[in-house]
């Protein structure tokens, strides 16, 4: 197996990966450190990239989570990492989402994060997470419900 | 707009670019460091199976013939008079001799 382009995999992948990194963290500078150890483990090791999300998602949440040590509790909303997609500008709710996340316990915001605003399927999130799909889409139904209740129509 | 419209609109962002430059050069690094790693390991098991044999083959083999000059020596240091460290430096100028352990020894 030749060796990875790294430079192609970071064009197409760092920045989805930091912001989720930093997401795990709750720290850039944290996130940033976990994103260098990542690379040079891609760089170094055989990545395994048939299902390149799941397999770079998991190792992301790993390395940053390793690194973090422990979780912060800095806010999502006061890291300013939820936005409008570029394709969606005038669809700005970010801050209200951001804050409503704040209020889920951390593995349904895992959940929402991860399959709503990453776009991964609930069998890549379970690949992501180490469990079932069918937990991960239980999580996010449960997510649902409670972010109705908090988010204005 | 549902929510989940509304979430999916919406994405998680963070720019990578400012540690691009950082995070490739420590990955491009770290694979030089494992590629050198792997050449120096790969150097040293060929080194140990071309020499290895080589070893084996030295040590079995018949003791080199004795330096004359050395022998001479010897012989005129016995001759010359009784010493009692005679027998101690004859030894050491024996183990001195080239050759693997079997052929030093081979003539005590």
């Amino acid at each position: 197996m030749g060796d990875v382009d790294i430079a192609a995999l970071y064009d197409a992948w760092a920045s989805r990966l930091l912001a989720y990194m930093i997401a795990v963290t709750r720290d850039r500078h944290l996130a940033e450190d976990a994103l260098q150890n990542l690379f040079v483990k891609l760089a170094t090791g055989r990545p395994r990239m048939d299902d390149p999300a799941a397999y770079l998602f998991r190792a992301a949440r790993n390395e940053a989570l390793r690194v973090a040590g422990r979780r912060r509790e800095t806010p999502l909303a006061e890291l300013d990492l939820v936005a409008p997609r570029e394709d969606a500008p005038d669809s700005d709710r970010s801050v209200e989402l951001a804050r409503a996340l704040d209020r889920l316990p951390p593995e349904q915001v895992e959940a929402v994060v991860l399959h709503a605003l990453e776009g991964l399927s609930f069998r890549e999130v379970g690949e992501v997470l180490g469990i079932p799909a069918d937990t991960v889409a239980s999580r996010y139904r449960y997510a649902l419900e409670k972010l109705r209740t908090w988010v204005s129509p | 707009m549902s929510l989940e419209e509304s979430l999916g609109r919406h994405h998680l962002r963070a720019d990578a670019a400012p540690v691009r430059a950082r995070v490739l050069d420590a990955a491009a690094a770290a694979r030089r460091e494992q590629r050198f790693r792997r050449l120096t390991l790969a150097v040293a098991a060929v080194a140990l199976v071309a020499v290895a044999p080589l070893n084996f083959l030295f040590d079995g083999a018949a003791p080199r013939p004795r330096d004359p000059r050395l022998e001479r020596e010897a012989d005129l240091l016995v001759e010359r008079k009784p010493d009692p460290g005679l027998h101690v430096r004859l030894r050491m100028a024996l183990v001195l001799r080239p050759g693997p352990p079997r052929a030093r020894f081979a003539g005590q």
